[in-house]
């Protein structure tokens, strides 16, 4: 998202000045009573105080944001001690790093204040991993540790988060956002966060503030998104009233500037170089607009590369000579291309759900920060810096959620942007499958099997997969076979496999299919007399959520998914099957009169062959926390079924 | 590298121009791509050249190197998305001195290269994970315009300020190497032994000249396979053919000439560590006087004052120039409370010594490191300083960095290696790290176990010492105790992820020489069936080799962190008037360095019992035995499928 602010925040400043007084004249305190409680937790460390200082200011021609973070923690043991003892501050989009001071005191009072020479920090070209780093002395079991730190940044006026809920719980918290009064600043607060209080002592400055006591730790859990779901609050810059501006960081702002960088105005050499580009990927062979898209897609997809933001990388005549670009310039290339070739298309802009829930309500920057491309007239979207997705598919992330899209407005002759709040679906089931079909021969005293098995992938099941497999060596074939299929083919007296479809250009169109030939005693076992076939494992290894702790989180996948089974085994002459009840399951949930989420597996003798059936569907991404047992369930009847064996007795 | 020495001078320069001019004019990228995919089919890209020249100069400082890299490589395939970036690495200690690279990227229809040149060079530092800060730092670029066919040019230069830094030559990369090779260039008073490493017999050319004072050794692979990785394999200095230089200063001047490389090497070690060897600070005599309180022995001291390192200084690393070869003194690490391996090791021998014990430090390699001295008498073969202590018994290894250590043993990290022990300023003592039989890092698990429904409940209690007992123990000391069941459970799965470990206690966590016990109750749901009158049930729980199946055909030994053997017993108590119908027979598989047993029973009282004894007896197992490896393995697996079956009475 920062990438796309360079709209010039000139019109905002007044003055050149330093800080505001509520960070210059910050006093760290003394370190604080440890309470009882803390005293008497099971976790290694507790943060006793964490004040952040949010300071909006213009400094000379531009506006420019201090930051001001304390944070004491109470090491309770030598874990603690292990866990906090050295600290790494990211510092890649700092322009300095003002002060910093960081002491530590052990329990019988001796205070240790590290030295300047004691903060490193690492340097990093493009600011992309820089960090401010330091090592606290003289830790025992019982300190505490305090720094405070005020880094100078850019400011983040359109749109920016703070976290209130972390991993650890915190018992006293404040966050205070000051700026000049005449910038207003709108904010909201999220699952259950306080709404922001007002400290009206300087009426020179809006001074918002937010305060807590004893914020849980809220810890992550098993398909969940806990970064979305802690407290939080989210604010931006609203209007100016003394220069009439309003709505300074909304959609509509949002969707000009993403137009206007999206679409830009091309010299008549980038006008050359497109029309080249267009012509080597031989889009004018299409037989229609979805085949000249994916012709396209593959194309962009086999040929270029990302890299780094950074000199040339948004430049489009020298994107198509160096064949890379930065993710700003690969979505102008689409772009450009797209209105080039005359495809209806729309820019979506939208965020990673798991991370943050797109607020269509409160408009500002801070979600917009992931861009696809939507396609009208195919009812399908395209992401055009995933490389190992194709048209149909964005990040599972990136769906389910709302978004911003931006479509094309011609206005007489001028080209401009129309944006519009709107829901992302996810894609169903059905089209993300993981099926399996296997037929099993046991041999004449069902100690060992012929398996024919073939594995039908599609959807996000082929990420990572479909557009590599061709890539790779025939060692490296070899490993992802065994990584696939070792479930079988390990331990297996002879086997064979091969691959259908392995193919970039396929994914999306025609499943990845891996089948494997095997004869295997590893799925076979004894009880005295009787004879055991571990049915269950032809499914290979499955999730599974035993762990039974108290769920605090809804639910949350990246996708939904379809896993159906049709399994074969063939029972030998003078041996009968007597468990075969064991195989029928059903855990599904309904709502609103549709099935959600089912695990079904029926079962019948067909002659001397036992046919299974199995339909396994996850038709939610997103789930109350109420409907995670039921998730749980399902989840678990896969695994259960996992390991069911059939018991044969001799007829 | 400087832009004269790169286009006129350097003899591996001059041979890429002639090279790079024999495939303008004698192949198109066309017949360039078909020949080498022809050449090697499924690869996505091949080394053309690989080439280090290292020049050994005579400074006033005394003998500095020139390290000069020139890699060629053709790209057969390119994957979608795939970023053609590399970078180089280099350090305060080693600094970089000039880097370019460029792109032949074939012109389509055009039966020509454009030459592209990389413009950006992004240098960043390095963040190590094990190491807090020091001076590493990275270049990283992109090359431009990669197609299949294009070949991507890279020249370098490093530079050692002092030449017993410089390290060798790699061979063999990820992709296949069609020439690679290693230039050394020195005086005749200087002479530069270059060991070779896991170099097949007669894979090497080597040729010498002498001209106008300057000898220039050659060393030649020609089609150097692509390494492979592998799951357990070691660090691949184990396998990658390469070799390492040993330089001596044969100059009149030196007075050191005469000595044995080793010597030298420890002579300059010392001089690192001679000025920060104080032991005579009052802290240090204070902490050391109360630490061994109540001890009456020497031994008892030793095990106190170690004990009171691993626990109160924490490993923190500062290496950056020459902290990473002299340690900080005792008393600054006693103070700060952390410090690397070095310092930790200072700390520990100062205490020792206040107390009047026989103790030094010592350099050894960590298991990363394959060499040993003899084999290396060079900074390459260590990057571990830890402490012996010398008493009537003999010599104790003691690792302040490994902190649940039990004393007595080294960490798992250095057993088996050689160790440097400094004595004084003219003597060392050349040690080796005992490596701790597989018996005395033992795991004795117990479970009682009875049948409820479908599920199989009871209570357990795992005895575990040595390095299984490390092990276990810092995992522990680390997670909140709600986290135990996940730790446990995922250490020790009993049959099959339906197994639920719950109710853990601990004792024995203070004590590193004590058994860890852990106590615990367990559930494995729906494991027992039910049919027809009888009951079949798994008995035989721990499969502690399961994923230990390796590719028969690798090339690359098996490592794992310290051989054990692993007792589980399961006793199963029946209910009244239930009787055993079948017991699996008892089955044994032993090799020299691994091997199983299980045998079955029951008793008269009802309780039936199933008990396995797992030998892992290698911390490194050579690729040649990988076979006889999974054929053990395989056979445990299959046998995991047998059921006690239990009468059940009417």
């Amino acid at each position: 998202m920062k990438s796309f602010l360079f709209a010039s925040l000139l019109l905002l400043t007044t003055a050149a000045s330093a800080q505001h007084a509520v960070i210059t004249n910050y006093d760290r305190g003394d370190f604080p009573a440890v309470p009882d409680s803390v005293k008497a937790t099971t976790e290694h460390a507790v943060v006793l105080r964490r004040n952040i200082i949010v300071d909006h200011f213009s400094d000379g021609n531009n506006m420019t944001q201090y930051l001001l973070m304390q944070v004491t923690t109470y090491l309770k043991d030598n874990a603690g001690i292990d866990q906090n003892n050295t600290v790494q501050i990211g510092v890649d989009d700092v322009d300095d790093v003002v002060s910093v001071k960081a002491r530590s005191i052990s329990p019988d009072g001796k205070v240790t204040e590290l030295t300047p020479d004691a903060f490193k920090k690492s340097k990093d070209d493009d600011k992309q991993e820089s960090y401010l780093s330091f090592a606290y002395e003289g830790l025992v079991p019982g300190s505490m540790i305090d720094y405070v730190c005020v880094l100078k940044e850019d400011p983040q006026l359109r749109g920016n988060r703070r976290m209130l809920q972390f991993s650890t719980p915190i018992v006293q918290e404040r966050i205070d956002l000051v700026g000049p009064a005449r910038l207003v600043m709108a904010t909201k607060s999220y699952n259950g966060a306080p709404e922001a209080r007002t400290d009206s002592s300087d009426e020179t400055l809006q001074h918002l503030y937010w305060e807590l006591r004893n914020v849980p730790a809220l810890k992550d859990e098993p398909s969940s998104a806990p970064e979305a779901e802690r407290m939080q609050v989210v604010y931006a810059l609203d209007r100016i009233p003394d220069m009439n501006i309003k709505d300074y960081s909304g959609y509509v702002a949002a969707t000009k500037i993403y137009h206007d960088v999206l679409y830009p105005v091309l010299s008549s050499k980038a006008k050359k170089e497109m029309k080249g580009l267009l012509k080597d990927a031989k889009v004018s062979a299409a037989h229609d607009e979805e085949d000249k898209v994916r012709i396209l897609e593959n194309y962009i997809k086999g040929h270029f590369t990302l890299r780094p933001a950074g000199p040339g990388a948004r430049d489009l005549e020298q994107i198509a000579k160096d064949r890379t670009s930065d993710k700003v310039g690969m979505d102008m290339l689409y772009c450009t291309l797209l209105t080039e070739m005359g495809v209806e298309h729309q820019v979506v802009v939208t965020c990673d759900r798991t991370s943050a829930q797109f607020d269509p309500d409160f408009g500002n920057f801070y979600f917009l920060q992931d861009v696809q491309l939507y396609f009208p007239g195919l009812k399908k979207y395209l992401a055009p810096t995933d490389f190992d997705l194709r048209l149909g598919w964005i990040p599972g992330v990136n769906t389910d959620c709302y978004g911003l899209f931006i479509r094309n407005y011609d206005l007489g002759g001028t080209v401009t942007g129309v944006g519009k709040v709107q829901s992302i679906p996810a894609v169903p089931d059905s089209l993300n499958a993981d099926d399996s079909y296997a037929q099993v021969v046991l041999n004449d005293d069902a100690t060992s099997a012929t398996i024919v098995a073939e594995n039908r992938l599609s959807g996000y099941f082929t990420s990572g997969l479909q557009s590599y497999y061709s890539f790779l060596n025939d060692d490296q074939r070899k490993k992802l076979h065994e990584a696939l299929l070792g479930y079988l083919i390990d331990n297996s007296t002879s086997d064979s496999v091969s691959v259908v479809n392995g193919d970039g250009a396929l994914q999306g169109i025609k499943p990845l299919i891996l089948r494997a030939n095997v004869v295997t005693s590893k799925l076979s076992g004894t009880a005295g007399d009787k004879r055991l076939f571990n049915i269950g494992e032809l499914l290979g290894p499955q999730t599974e959520m035993y762990t039974d702790k108290e769920r605090k989180l809804p639910v949350s996948e990246d996708y939904e998914r379809q896993f159906h089974r049709e399994l074969q085994v063939v029972i030998p002459k003078g041996w009968m099957l007597v468990n075969g009840a064991d195989l029928a399951m059903d855990q599904h949930l309904d709502m609103d009169g549709e099935r959600i989420l089912q695990f079904i597996s029926t079962w019948r003798m067909d002659g001397d062959t036992l046919k299974v059936n199995i339909n396994e569907n996850y038709r939610r991404c997103q789930l109350p926390v109420a409907q995670y047992e039921a998730y749980r369930k399902t989840v678990n009847s896969a695994a259960d079924w996992n390991k069911l064996k059939l018991v044969l007795v001799k007829d | 590298m400087t832009l004269r020495f790169s286009k006129i001078l350097r003899p591996s320069a001059l041979l890429t121009t002639l090279i790079i001019t024999g495939i303008a004019v004698a192949q198109t990228p066309d017949e360039m791509l078909a020949r080498y995919r022809s050449a090697h089919h499924d690869e996505s890209s091949v080394y053309l050249q690989k080439n280090t020249t290292i020049t050994i100069r005579r400074a006033a400082t005394g003998l500095v190197a020139d390290r000069s890299v020139e890699e060629e490589r053709i790209t057969l395939k390119t994957l979608a998305g795939q970023t053609q970036d590399d970078a180089v690495y280099y350090s305060g200690m080693v600094p970089l001195k000039s880097i370019a690279a460029y792109t032949l990227s074939p012109v389509k229809d055009k039966d020509k290269y454009k030459k592209l040149e990389v413009s950006r060079f992004t240098h960043k530092d390095e963040q190590d994970q094990k190491i807090f800060h020091d001076d590493s730092r990275s270049v990283d670029f992109l090359y431009p315009g990669v197609l299949p066919g294009a070949i991507t040019h890279l020249d370098y230069d490093v530079s050692y300020p002092d030449a017993r830094f410089v390290s060798g030559h790699f061979f063999a990369t990820g992709v296949p190497v069609e020439k690679s090779t290693l230039t050394v260039v020195h005086d005749k008073d200087v002479a530069v032994d270059v060991r070779s490493f896991h170099i097949p017999e007669g894979a090497m050319t080597t040729t010498t000249t002498d001209k106008h004072g300057k000898v220039t050794d050659t060393y030649t692979m020609h089609n150097v396979p692509a390494l492979q990785s592998a799951p357990d394999a070691p660090d691949f200095r184990y396998y990658a053919p390469h070799v390492q230089l040993v330089v001596r200063d044969l100059s009149t001047t030196n007075a050191l000439a005469g000595q044995s490389d080793l010597m030298r090497l420890y002579r300059w070690y010392y001089s690192n560590i001679a000025s920060v060897s104080a032991t005579d600070d009052p802290e240090l005599t204070a902490i050391a006087k109360e630490a061994v309180k109540g001890a009456t022995t020497d031994d008892e001291k030793a095990r106190k004052l170690y004990a009171w390192v691993q626990s109160n200084i924490k490993y923190v690393a500062v290496e950056d120039g020459m902290n990473g070869f002299i340690p900080f003194p005792a008393a600054k690490v006693c103070s700060s409370r952390y410090g690397d391996c070095k310092g930790m090791a200072n700390l520990l021998r100062a205490l020792l010594v206040n107390e009047g014990l026989n103790a030094h430090v010592a350099w050894t390699g960590s298991r990363e490191l394959p060499y040993s001295y003899d084999d290396l008498p060079s900074t390459a073969t260590d990057d571990h300083m830890i402490v012996v202590l010398c008493n009537d018994t003999g010599h104790i290894f003691l690792d302040a960095t490994s902190d649940q250590c039990p004393y007595g043993m080294p960490s798992f990290y250095i057993q088996g290696k050689e160790v440097l022990m400094s004595v004084d300023s003219d003597h060392f003592e050349l040690l080796r790290a005992p490596i701790i039989p597989a018996a005395d890092n033992a795991i004795f698990d117990t479970v009682h176990v009875h049948v409820e429904g479908s599920d199989l409940v009871g209570t357990g209690t795992m005895h575990l010492s040595g390095m299984a007992r490390a092990n276990m123990a810092t995992a522990l000391n680390w997670l909140p105790k709600d986290k135990w069941n996940d730790q446990l459970r995922s250490e020790h799965m009993k049959f099959n992820n339906r197994y639920q470990p719950d109710s853990i206690t601990v004792t024995g966590q203070e004590d590193r020489n004590a058994e860890l016990v852990m106590h615990y109750q367990l559930r494995i749901p729906g494991v027992v069936t039910t049919t027809g009158g009888e009951r079949f049930l798994p008995l035989d729980l721990e499969f502690p080799w399961r994923d230990e199946h390796y590719q028969a055909d690798r090339k690359e030994p098996v490592e794992r962190m310290f051989g054990t053997v692993e007792h589980y017993v399961t006793i199963l108590d029946t209910a009244p008037g239930v009787t055993v119908s079948h017991l699996p027979a008892a089955t044994e598989k032993y090799d020299p360095l691994f091997g199983y047993s299980c045998t079955y029973a029951s008793t008269p009282a009802g309780q039936v019992s199933c008990s396995t004894v797992y030998t892992t007896g290698y911390i490194l197992l050579p690729a040649d035995r990988v076979a006889d490896w999974n054929k053990v393995v395989d056979a445990r697996e299959h046998e995991l499928n047998r059921s006690v079956v239990l009468n059940i009475a009417p």
